[in-house]
């Protein structure tokens, strides 16, 4: 089933996000229970990073068959957009709310928000929707214990955190998690947003970068040569 | 090199149909600017005078007969007193309205399809460009009549003013031989005795004066032969006798075009060139501009933090998969939607 999940925007290939998390824990270390996705500036594809890297982890059970635990992933959305279609949520066929948001403003239970999937070891929080307020509501106690209670349940947490320069709630979400890994589309993100996306962030927690939409520069006869 | 080729294929079809709409253009504009061209030409045989510049010496034109004639053309070719001559005589005379800001364009491009090449010591051929075959004829034509009339009053204007100068010079010298004859008489009728004592101081003297006055005669004899050649030259030059080149080869209405590809393939190179030239520079200046991240050594520039993992452009994956190979991996059979297969 999860291979019918492929479709113009998911990776089918998976060995690349395996590849992709075989880094994460070779050079973040292996204790990386929560592991947030940003990028520089939006559009640059890390929900659909997000998206993808736990759809493969969910398929393979390999959390589940390494660890011996459950093995369960939680994709925590906490990304407020505009267009609802281009969320985290999307293709996992959950309904967009109740979720953080509700959950933050006291208006739903975690069980509500927190929802299975078609996969056995995926569960989704969607963001909820958009809120006015959200940049509030991140900044209260009640995040930190969502986070502490979400990491004894799951074996690891996917963050779809916000653009970095788009939003100051990407560095408050990005402390919330123990690894950051920075998603840059190839030929569209200035090198001179990047730098200043690298500057605002907690150099500490960045375990690495993630370049999406490569394309070959050059035909592999001329690549050859030159 | 790798980021200018890596600019030139990632638009390829842009830089290759600007280039291609470039080109066109460059074949269409040569055929069209590069028109028909005629040509007409005369020799013109330059051998020295018969009789050389007095005033100067023989050697008026030095070793090279035609490359002087030749700098001459040049120098009346530059006036334009005396392309307007030459057009008048023409059937483009029509187009000088007599204003000098009107003419001079008009002067300009004829100026420009003239031209004269020296070949040997005494050869120059004068040749014309032009659409209109009779045109070159009748400028080439008028070009050499003008050039001669030019050459005829020149000279003799010169030897008007050597006549002038020689005749002044024999009267000088002459005034100069009476003085000294009238002092030689006058010395002798002062001293008819030349045997008187002190007689031979006497002589001394006398021959002076008579040395005197026969170097004044000499001189006088001398300016009254070359005012003699100077009267001679004058009347050769008035008579049209003394003419010093002769025309070989008349100019005549060219039945064909010269060299009609020639100027072609010359606007056709050059369009061919700018073409390339304005691709290339544009792959330069924006290989300059393009300041994305693009290849994960572009990323490992920015930060220490390595890069985990290169993404490929799935979308561009999937367009360039023809429609009937995804049908036949997908099983859907022939005739069959692609969409239907997917559910949708």
């Amino acid at each position: 089933m999860a291979t019918a999940v492929k479709t113009g925007s998911s990776y089918g290939d998976t060995g690349l996000f395996r590849d992709l998390y075989t880094r994460v824990l070779r050079h973040g270390g292996e204790e990386c229970g929560v592991l947030g996705i940003t990028s520089a500036i939006d559009g640059e594809g890390k929900s659909t990073v997000v998206r993808s890297l736990a759809l493969m982890l969910a398929n393979d059970q390999a959390l589940a068959k390494a660890s011996g635990e459950t093995g369960d992933i939680l994709v925590l959305d906490c990304n407020q957009r505009a267009d609802e279609e281009e969320g985290v949520t999307r293709e996992f066929m959950v309904d967009l709310a109740p979720g953080l948001i509700q959950y933050l403003g006291m208006r739903a239970e975690l069980e509500e928000a927190v929802k299975p999937t078609f996969l056995d070891h995926l569960w989704v929080m969607p963001i909820g929707g958009t809120q006015h307020n959200f940049s509030v509501l991140i900044r209260t106690p009640r995040m930190e214990e969502l986070m502490e209670g979400l990491r004894a349940r799951f074996e690891l947490i996917i963050m779809d955190l916000p653009s970095v320069l788009a939003t100051t709630d990407a560095q408050v979400l990005g402390a919330l998690a123990d690894q950051i890994a920075l998603v840059v589309r190839a030929g569209v993100t200035p090198r001179r947003l990047v730098s200043q996306a690298l500057d605002e962030m907690d150099r500490e927690k960045l375990v690495g970068t993630v370049l999406n939409d490569v394309r070959p520069d050059l035909p592999k006869w001329l690549s050859d040569r030159l | 090199m790798r980021p200018y080729f890596a600019t030139l294929f990632r638009a390829k079809w842009l830089y290759m149909v600007a280039l291609v709409l470039m080109l066109t253009g460059a074949v269409a504009g040569s055929y069209l600017m590069a028109g028909t061209k005629y040509e007409a030409s005369a020799r013109i045989w330059i051998d020295r005078p018969v009789l050389g510049n007095l005033v100067e010496g023989a050697n008026q034109y030095g070793v090279n007969p035609a490359q002087t004639q030749g700098d001459i053309l040049y120098q009346l070719i530059q006036t334009d007193s005396f392309l307007s001559s030459v057009i008048r005589a023409t059937k483009g005379g029509s187009a000088l309205t007599g204003r000098p800001s009107e003419d001079a364009p008009v002067i300009e491009a004829v100026r420009e399809n003239l031209a004269y090449t020296v070949v040997g010591m005494n050869t120059v051929v004068l040749a014309f460009t032009s659409e209109d075959p009779v045109l070159c004829q009748q400028m080439v034509q008028a070009t050499m009549d003008q050039y001669r009339k030019w050459v005829m009053e020149s000279r003799t204007e010169q030897s008007t003013a050597q006549l002038a100068f020689f005749r002044e010079q024999v009267e000088f010298y002459t005034g100069q031989m009476n003085a000294a004859k009238a002092k030689f008489d006058a010395f002798r009728a002062k001293n008819p005795d030349l045997r008187a004592p002190g007689g031979e101081y006497l002589n001394i003297e006398l021959n002076r004066l008579q040395r005197e006055y026969e170097g004044a005669r000499d001189l006088v004899s001398t300016a009254q032969y070359k005012l003699d050649q100077a009267t001679l030259v004058e009347t050769l030059s008035t008579g049209g006798q003394q003419l010093d080149f002769r025309v070989l080869d008349k100019p005549t209405v060219p039945a064909e075009a010269a060299s009609p590809l020639k100027a072609m393939m010359k606007l056709l190179i050059l369009g061919v060139g700018a073409s390339f030239g304005l691709v290339l520079t544009a792959v330069v200046l924006f290989t300059w501009m393009d300041r994305a991240v693009r290849t994960a050594d572009d990323l490992a520039k920015l930060t220490d933090a390595p890069v985990l993992v290169s993404l490929p452009d799935l979308q561009a994956g999937e367009r360039k998969r023809p429609r009937t190979r995804e049908k036949r991996a997908r099983g859907v059979p022939k005739g069959a939607d692609l969409a239907g297969a997917e559910g949708r």
